[in-house]
């Protein structure tokens, strides 16, 4: 068994460790600030979140640097509440500064504080830091804040306050991963919030410091926003919706904190007002930033005034972004699971490809210049695309298309599944389609009308193909599956994974109760995965590899 | 000229190989919750795995403190010059540690060299291996850490995943969260490029990520040592270690389990590879 764990680190936190760790902090922020920057997509995509909380944290650290020696922990903390109120940037920073403002409440008038009461103190700051949104959403800075004080309650009391911080973060870390779960922008964009990021690194900052390690030289990935939602995003962008992220201090003798945010709510989103009746600190997305200032100049002075326009901020991401990107992926797909499932596995744009409309050659050049990438490689995934999504290429202005020939959606995923960006975009779509070909396809569907060969079948009766060659009829759909499954294993009984995608008039209890008797049914060594695609005029699909 | 290794404990190296050479190894330290092991030293790779899938919060991992590598340096007294060679920068602040530690040292203390290897696990290893060698064979300190420099550079990590789910918990997912997807299941092979874990190839199996891993590793040209890598399943790794050997005669692959540094991400169930091609 391992032995006792090292004792470690200072059983009391000081003020001028605070101030320490809260200043490696902020350079570790700063560090990784590009890497949060790049991950900002609520509630606006304009690329900094980091910039903004690093520029807070300066502040902070500005005012703790005119603290005198060994100051209590209290006069610490206070000092950092005051400084991130007064550099507040952005959503992230005001959030932040409530965040300090709560830290240091709970702090007030103690000169040292041990593991527990800094596990309070981060309670607090939760707490604080969630009553800085008018409209608090989950899966953003919040929840993380929340989730880092929600401390397993077995932990040691002797646990000394970098022991607290360093479970907190833990905690952080895993509410970070969640965040898409909670905000669906964040999984359609495939990545996590950038303030929660932004916190947990301050909490990775603090903890460093009060280790006594050095920061590591190299700044952290975070991940990277799916440059087809960035596009998706610019057109709401260009529909003005975005306006001008709009600041501003107030100092007065009355202000009304709650007046001010009613006002600010009624002309436009994103709205933060924090402070007291002495200075406040505003926040608000508008199209009108003047109304903002009007609202602000009838509670006292308006000073520090900010009007950045989010539309010009979130175009230059847009650029940054598709230059990294490589090769971009444009699917002919139809149905909801599958044009899901080619989304996460790297479409950056699906074009509906329903049969009875199948997509012209222009329209499928359009979608790829749509993906603004210099390279895209297409994916017909039927027969009868194939010959539009050549002439597509055959024309390709303004952008190289390469197509990889699938001749069905469970084609196209094995191919997206070989998809390498670092490749040339050639070399890549030609080994996709090898990947294509590696696996052995099959369908189950209705006959349209009498056929007598090579199947007799009547109008409307179940029958299987595979490789698009009829293999069967039979008298039930389940039954055409049976029989494909095992056509198909004979075809290839090297075959040890069988994906089976229902279509759109297949229920989910149908398809489960049909895998399961697949899976009974199958030899051992054959693994079956049920996926809901969704497709139409199929109501099985499958693959075999 | 007496010339010392010093290398971490996401070298992978064997105690034998440590010993015969000589080498230092300095633990990182993996804390689950609030409690501290040294990897390998307080806690041995099989009781990690043994406690990862237990354990309620993803276990962190730390460098060694500067003071350490200061010890260790400090202990290498008859020493003319150390080389010490460490876990890429990218994926750890232990090169960075040594390196404060080096500026430490006190006047007329051995001069100190830290390799930062852009990599880890064997292919770490493999890298202090060569400079060790290089030392018994009388290289200076610019030819050592060289050698050190070249097998490292020479060195391919290949990894492949059988969970996603300790990637996610660790937040390491990252940009290779679209690659990888979570609708499909996949053992995704990874590879360490420019120092950085980064992800190569979507295998739907188990069988075919071991078979990609299998092509990869005897495909890769010019190969003089091969490592087999895994976290929990030595009987795979060693089925694995025998196929490469009957394709690749007179290459040496021997069979190690992955440090827990890696292993905390990557999670039970992975293996992996390291290719060392010939200089």
């Amino acid at each position: 068994m391992p032995r006792e764990p090292k004792a470690s680190a200072e059983a009391r936190l000081s003020g001028a460790s605070l101030a320490a760790a809260i200043a490696t902090a902020a350079r570790w922020l700063e560090q990784n600030a590009a890497a949060v920057d790049a991950i900002n997509v609520f509630p606006v995509p304009d690329g900094d979140t980091g910039t903004n909380m690093t520029l807070t944290l300066r502040t902070t650290v500005a005012e703790m640097e005119g603290l005198g020696p060994n100051p209590a922990l209290s006069e610490s903390a206070a000092a950092a509440a005051r400084g991130a109120l007064l550099g507040a940037r952005g959503n992230s920073g005001v959030i932040l500064s409530q965040w300090f403002r709560g830290l240091a409440a709970s702090l007030d008038g103690v000169a040292e504080a041990d593991g527990r009461a800094i596990g309070v103190a981060l309670g607090s700051a939760a707490q604080a830091a969630s009553g800085a949104m008018a409209e608090p959403r989950e899966g953003t800075m919040i929840t993380v804040a929340r989730a880092s004080a929600e401390l397993d309650p077995e932990l040691d009391p002797s646990a000394t306050p970098v022991d607290v911080i360093e479970h907190a973060l833990a905690l952080a870390n895993e509410a970070v991963a969640k965040t898409p779960e909670q905000m669906p922008l964040l999984a359609e964009a495939g990545v996590v919030d950038a303030g929660g990021r932004g916190l947990a690194l301050l909490l990775e900052g603090l903890v460093y410091s009060l280790r006594g390690e050095a920061l590591p030289q190299a700044s952290t990935d975070a991940g990277r926003i799916d440059p087809s939602w960035l596009v998706r995003a610019e057109t709401s962008a260009a529909e003005g919706r975005y306006g001008f992220c709009t600041e501003f201090n107030v100092v007065g003798a009355e202000i009304d904190v709650e007046g001010l945010r009613v006002e600010l709510g009624a002309i436009g989103d994103s709205v933060i007002v924090v402070g007291d009746t002495g200075t406040a600190h505003a926040h608000v997305h508008t199209t009108e930033p003047e109304a903002a200032y009007r609202a602000g100049e009838r509670q006292g002075q308006v000073e520090s005034r900010k009007a950045e326009d989010m539309h010009a901020q979130h175009g230059a991401l847009v650029s940054r972004t598709a230059e990294a990107a490589g090769p971009a992926v444009v699917a002919v797909a139809s149905g909801e699971g599958f044009t899901r499932l080619l989304r996460e596995l790297g479409a950056a744009t699906i074009v509906d490809g329903r049969e009875t409309f199948n997509p012209s050659a222009e329209s499928l050049l359009e979608a790829a210049r749509g993906t603004h990438a210099r390279d895209v490689i297409l994916l017909p995934d039927h027969v009868n695309v194939v010959p539009a999504a050549e002439q597509a290429a055959a024309l390709s202005e303004g952008v190289r298309i390469h197509v990889t020939p699938t001749t069905s959606m469970p084609q196209g995923v094995a191919a997206l599944l070989a998809l390498d960006r670092t490749a040339p975009a050639e070399e890549a779509a030609r080994r996709m389609g090898e990947a294509a070909d590696s696996v052995l396809t099959g369908a189950v569907t209705w006959a349209a009308r009498a056929v007598s060969a090579p199947v007799p079948l009547r109008p409307g009766q179940p029958f299987a193909l595979v490789e698009r060659e009829i293999v069967c009829a039979a008298e039930t759909v389940e039954g055409a599956l049976a029989e494909l499954v095992a056509t198909m294993r004979k075809r290839k009984p090297e075959g040890t994974l069988l994906t089976v995608y229902a279509g759109e008039r297949v229920d989910e209890a149908e398809a489960e109760a049909a895998a399961s008797r697949l899976a009974e049914g199958a030899a051992e060594g054959l693994e079956v995965e049920i996926v809901i695609g969704g497709q139409p005029h199929y109501p099985y699909l499958a693959s075999l590899e | 000229m007496t010339i010392r290794i010093v290398t971490d404990s996401t070298a992978d190296l064997e105690a034998a190989e440590v010993e015969r050479h000589g080498i230092t190894v300095v633990p990182l330290t993996i804390h689950f919750g609030s409690e501290s092991y040294r990897s390998g030293v307080d806690i041995s790779k099989d009781e990690f795995y043994e406690r990862l899938p237990g354990s309620k919060v993803l276990p962190g991992t730390s460098q060694p403190s500067p003071a350490a590598f200061k010890e260790a340096y400090e202990g290498l007294g008859e020493a003319e010059g150390i080389v010490s060679v460490h876990i890429g920068s990218k994926m750890s602040g232990t090169a960075n540690a040594a390196r404060q530690a080096a500026s430490l040292l006190a006047e007329g203390s051995a001069p100190v060299e830290v390799v930062d290897s852009q990599t880890a696990s064997m292919a770490l290893g493999f890298a202090a291996l060569a400079a060790a060698e290089e030392a018994e064979a009388g290289g200076d300190m610019a030819a050592v850490a060289e050698a050190a420099r070249g097998a490292a550079a020479r060195s391919r990590l290949l990894l492949f995943v059988d969970t996603l789910e300790y990637l996610q918990k660790g937040g390491r997912i990252g940009r290779a969260r679209a690659f990888l997807g979570t609708l499909l299941k996949t053992k995704p092979v990874l590879e360490v490029r420019d120092g950085e874990v980064g992800p190569l190839e979507r295998p739907r199996t188990r069988r075919l990520a071991t078979e990609r891993l299998f092509e990869l590793t005897t495909h890769t040209p010019e190969p003089e040592r091969v490592a087999i890598l895994h976290g929990t399943t030595p009987n795979e790794a060693a089925d694995l270690a025998a196929r490469c050997r009957d394709a690749l005669p007179g290459v040496e692959v021997v069979v190690r389990q992955c440090n827990p540094v890696i292993g905390v991400h990557t999670g039970p169930g992975a293996m992996g590879a390291v290719i060392l091609r010939r200089a």
